[in-house]
C-alpha cells in the first residue's frame, strides 16, 4: 500500500471544502452562467442537489471497491489496458487542473498586489511548499485542511457579516425573470468546477470510518452550496449583476468596499491571506492526486521519488496556460470548462460503473 | 549532527528572504495623491491635476503652534499634466515630479464641467480598472474647470482634498446634493434606464482681505444622460431628488408660520424614506411616489404658541407642502429632459418583467410620459427646550 494514513470524514469535507471554495472567492464564475440576471442565486441553490446527482458514480463505485482508489479499480474493472487509458486521462486531468489553478493564482496577485513581479515567482513558491505537503501525505492535508478551513470559514463570514448593512436585497429582484428552467440546468455549472468530487474517488478508501462516508458524500455538496450561496447574495446585492458581470474578481471588489466607520476599511488583505491559505490546500491536493495517481499506474512503491518532476511538469505547464487572463476566463466559461470537466467527474466514473455492474465485479452492495 | 548545522545554516540564510520583493514602496520615494481634477482640453487632450502630499510640511507646521507661519509653506503641492489619456497622463506626471505617485490614499476625483458634457466613463475606466485607487473616492464635477477646484486652497484643512471630502459627507445634513462615491457612480453607470446624477463644486469670491481670495462651495447636483452631462439641479431640486430615492438623511424645511404669514418656521428632518410603486394600465404608466417624513420643530420667528394640536397640524400641512413642491420640481426638470433618475426603469423591471424589455427600448419616451402621484406623509413630533417663545404674544 502506497499510503497508509487515514483521515477522518470531517477532514475529508473540509478539504474539499477548502479546495473549492477558494476557486469561487476569486472568479465567482456563477454569475457569469445562464441565465447570468439577478437569479443566480437560485443556481446556487440548485447546486446542492445536482452535486448529489453527478457524485452518485462515485459513491456507488466506492460500495463496491472500497479498499480502492479510482486507478486501481479502473484495472479491475476494465483489465491492464482500460486502467492505463483511465489513469492516463486522470493524470492529465488533475496536471491540467493544478497547472490551471497556479496560473489563477499568480494572475490574482500580478492583477491586485504585485504586477510588476513574474508571475513565475509566485508559481514557483506555491509549488514548493504545495509539494512538501503532498510529500507528507494525505494525513497532513487532512490536518492542515482542519486548521485552515475555519479560519477560511469566520474571514468570509466576518467580511460578509461587514457588508450587510451596505447591502441591497432588492437587487435581487425580479425573481425567476426568465422562468425557471434557466436556473435548474446552470446549477451544473458550480458543480462541474467541483474538480475535487473526482478527487473523493482516489482518497475515499484512505478514511477511517468507511460507515462515514455517507456523511461525507452528502454533507460536502452542503456545504459548498451554503456557501457559494452567501457569496453570491451577497455580491449581487451588493453590485447588482449588470456590475457584476463586468468585473474580473467580484468578490474581491465587494471586499474592498469594505467601510464601518471610518476605522475599519482596506481590509482586502484578508481576502489576499484566505486565498494563499486555501490555494496552498488546493494546489497540494491536486498535486497529491498526480503523484499517487503515477504511481499506483506504474506499480511504484512510494510516490515521493515523483515530486519533483510533476513539480517542473506543472509549473511549466501553468506558465504555457496562464500567458493571460483573457485566455484563462475564456476557458473557465460556462460553454467550455463545464463539458471538459463533466467527462471526467460524471461521464468517465459512470462508463466506469455501467461496466462494473455489468461484468458483475467488486462487493455486492446491499 | 551534520543535519542540525544544515538546519542551523538554513536559519541564518533565512534573513535574506527578507528584504523584501519587487513591488515594495517606501513612502519616502512616493508622492500620496489626495485629490485628482480631470479636464478636456480643446484639442481632446486630457489635462491632470494632482493634488501631492507634502508630509514634512505638515508635520512642520503643526509644531509650531500658533507662532509665525515660515513664510506659509503649504502642505500640499498641485500638477497639472497633459496626456492622451489618464494613465498616460499619470505616467507623465513623472517628467514633473520625481517621486512615483501613490493613488491608493486618493480622497476624491473632480471633472470638469466640459470633460463631462463629452462623457465621463472613458476618463473613469482606470479608475475602475486599477487596483490602487479606491471605489470608495468622492466624485465631484465642477462648474468650470476641475484644475481650480484641485488648486483651491482651503482655510480650515491644510489639506483641500480632505476639506472636499468633508464637504461630501456634509452633504447629509441639508440633503440639497448628493454623496455620491466612485462604487455608486458605477452601479449607475451600468444602467440601461436610470441616469447618474454627481455633487457639484464651484468656486466662489471670498470678502477682501481674506488671505484665501477663492472658496469651493458645493452647487446642487449635475445630471448626466448616460454618461453625459446634461444639466444642473438647484439646492431645491436636488432635495427633491433624494426624497424619491429615499436618500434624505437630515436638512431643513423651511414653512411660514401659520398665524403670521411673514414670519418663518424652520423645521428639521430627523428621518425619511419613500416608496416608489410602478402601475401599468393598457400599456399607460403610473408611478406613485409615497415619502414619509419625520420632523421636529427646530426654530420659529413667529412670537405666537405654535405647539397646539390646530396650529401643529397647519405646520405639518405646510411641511407636507414644501416636499411635495420639491418632489415635483425635480420630476418636471427630469421629465422634460427625459432623464430617468428616480430608477422607476429599475422599478418598473422589478415589477413588470416581462413587459419590462419593450419597455426599456424606448425608456425615454416612456419616462417622459409616466403619469406621477406624489403622496407626502409629514409628521413633526418635538419641540425641542422651549414650547413658547420667550417673547410670546398675550393671547
Amino acid at each position: 500500500m502506497i499510503e497508509g494514513g487515514k483521515i477522518s470524514y470531517k477532514q475529508m469535507i473540509l478539504l474539499v471544502f477548502v479546495s473549492r471554495i477558494i476557486g469561487w472567492i476569486a472568479f465567482l464564475p456563477v454569475i457569469l452562467a445562464s441565465p447570468a440576471n439577478q437569479d443566480v442565486w437560485i443556481d446556487c441553490l440548485m447546486a446542492a442537489p445536482i452535486h448529489l446527482i453527478v457524485a452518485l458514480p462515485v459513491y456507488l463505485l466506492f460500495k463496491k471497491f472500497p479498499n480502492q482508489t479510482l486507478y486501481e479499480y479502473s484495472q479491475a474493472i476494465t483489465g491492464k489496458i482500460g486502467q492505463w487509458v483511465v489513469g492516463i486521462l486522470y493524470i492529465w486531468f488533475f496536471i491540467h487542473m493544478a497547472a490551471l489553478n497556479l496560473s489563477n493564482f499568480s494572475e490574482f496577485f500580478t492583477t491586485i498586489i504585485m504586477p510588476e513581479t513574474p508571475s513565475l515567482f509566485f508559481v514557483i513558491t506555491l509549488t514548493l511548499v504545495s509539494a512538501y505537503a503532498a510529500h507528507k501525505g494525505i494525513e497532513v492535508l487532512g490536518r492542515l485542511s482542519e486548521f485552515i478551513a475555519p479560519i477560511i470559514m469566520i474571514a468570509l463570514i466576518g467580511v460578509v457579516l461587514l457588508l450587510v448593512k451596505d447591502m441591497d436585497l432588492k437587487e435581487l429582484t425580479p425573481i425567476l425573470e426568465k422562468g425557471i428552467y434557466p436556473s435548474i440546468l446552470t446549477g451544473l455549472s458550480p458543480v462541474a468546477q467541483t474538480v475535487e468530487i473526482i478527487g473523493l474517488a482516489i482518497i475515499f478508501p484512505f478514511i477511517n470510518d468507511r460507515q462515514k462516508i455517507k456523511k461525507v458524500y452528502i454533507f460536502t455538496p452542503l456545504l459548498l452550496g451554503l456557501f457559494l450561496f452567501i457569496l453570491t447574495i451577497s455580491v449581487i446585492a451588493l453590485l447588482g449583476d449588470d456590475l457584476a458581470k463586468s468585473l474580473t474578481y467580484p468578490f474581491y471588489s465587494i471586499v474592498r468596499l469594505v467601510h464601518v466607520g471610518n476605522f475599519l476599511e482596506r481590509i482586502e488583505a484578508i481576502h489576499v491571506a484566505v486565498w494563499i491559505l486555501g490555494m496552498f490546500i488546493k494546489t497540494a491536493f491536486y498535486y497529491y492526486l498526480i503523484v499517487l495517481g503515477l504511481a499506483q499506474l506504474f506499480h511504484l512503491k512510494d510516490y515521493k521519488p515523483l515530486i519533483l518532476p510533476t513539480g517542473t511538469i506543472i509549473v511549466s505547464l501553468s506558465n504555457v496556460l496562464g500567458q493571460s487572463i483573457v485566455e484563462l476566463r475564456e476557458f473557465i466559461s460556462f460553454n467550455i470548462y463545464t463539458w471538459y470537466t463533466l467527462f471526467f467527474i460524471l461521464f468517465i466514473p459512470s462508463l466506469l460503473l455501467l461496466t462494473a455492474t455489468i461484468r458483475k465485479k467488486g462487493e455486492r452492495s446491499r | 549532527m551534520k543535519r542540525r548545522i544544515l538546519i542551523y545554516i538554513l536559519c541564518l540564510a533565512l534573513p535574506f528572504v527578507l528584504t523584501g520583493c519587487w513591488n515594495r514602496k517606501e513612502l519616502s520615494t512616493l508622492s500620496v495623491v489626495q485629490a485628482i481634477g480631470i479636464d478636456k482640453l480643446e484639442d481632446g487632450q486630457i489635462n491632470l491635476t494632482l493634488q501631492l502630499l507634502k508630509p514634512a510640511e505638515i508635520k512642520g507646521s503643526s509644531g509650531m503652534k500658533g507662532g509665525g507661519t515660515g513664510g506659509g509653506g503649504k502642505s500640499v503641492w498641485v500638477v497639472t499634466v497633459t496626456g492622451q489619456t489618464v494613465f498616460d497622463a499619470i505616467r507623465s506626471a513623472t517628467h514633473q515630479v520625481d517621486r512615483r505617485s501613490l493613488f491608493s490614499q486618493n480622497k476624491v476625483i473632480v471633472i470638469g464641467e466640459v470633460a463631462a458634457k463629452a462623457g465621463i466613463a472613458p476618463l473613469l475606466d482606470l479608475a475602475i480598472r486599477d487596483s490602487e485607487l479606491r471605489e470608495l473616492a468622492y466624485i465631484f464635477i465642477a462648474k468650470g474647470k476641475a484644475q481650480d477646484i484641485i488648486e483651491a486652497e482651503n482655510e480650515q484643512e491644510k489639506v483641500p482634498a480632505k476639506a472636499l471630502e468633508n464637504l461630501a459627507k456634509a452633504t447629509r445634513v441639508t440633503s440639497k446634493a448628493p454623496e455620491i462615491t466612485l462604487f455608486d457612480l458605477m452601479k449607475s453607470l451600468v444602467s440601461r434606464t436610470s441616469s447618474p446624477f454627481l455633487p457639484g463644486l464651484e468656486l466662489v469670491d471670498r470678502p477682501e482681505g481674506t488671505t484665501i481670495k477663492k472658496q469651493v462651495e458645493l452647487c446642487g447636483t449635475a445630471v448626466f444622460k448616460r454618461d453625459k452631462l446634461v444639466g444642473w439641479l438647484d439646492g431645491k431640486e436636488s432635495r427633491g431628488l433624494l426624497w424619491v430615492l429615499g436618500k434624505v438623511k437630515s436638512g431643513i424645511i423651511v414653512v411660514e408660520s401659520p398665524d403670521a404669514e411673514t414670519k418663518k418656521v424652520a423645521l428639521e428632518i430627523i428621518r425619511a424614506s419613500s416608496k416608489v410603486t410602478p402601475e401599468m394600465t393598457d400599456g399607460k404608466l403610473t408611478v406613485t411616489v409615497e415619502v414619509k417624513e419625520e420632523g421636529n420643530l427646530g426654530e420659529q420667528m413667529s412670537q405666537v404658541d405654535l405647539t397646539k394640536p390646530v396650529t401643529f397640524k397647519a405646520l405639518e400641512e405646510k411641511q407636507a407642502a414644501v416636499i411635495n413642491d420639491e418632489i415635483s420640481a425635480a420630476l418636471d426638470k427630469a421629465q422634460e429632459w427625459g432623464i430617468d433618475l428616480f430608477k422607476f426603469g429599475v422599478e418598473y423591471h422589478r415589477k413588470f418583467p416581462a413587459e419590462y424589455p419593450e419597455l426599456e427600448k424606448n425608456w425615454e419616451e416612456e419616462f417622459k410620459n409616466i403619469a406621477i402621484n406624489i403622496e407626502v406623509d409629514a409628521k413633526l413630533s418635538r419641540v425641542g427646550l422651549s414650547t413658547t417663545p420667550v417673547n410670546a404674544e398675550e393671547e
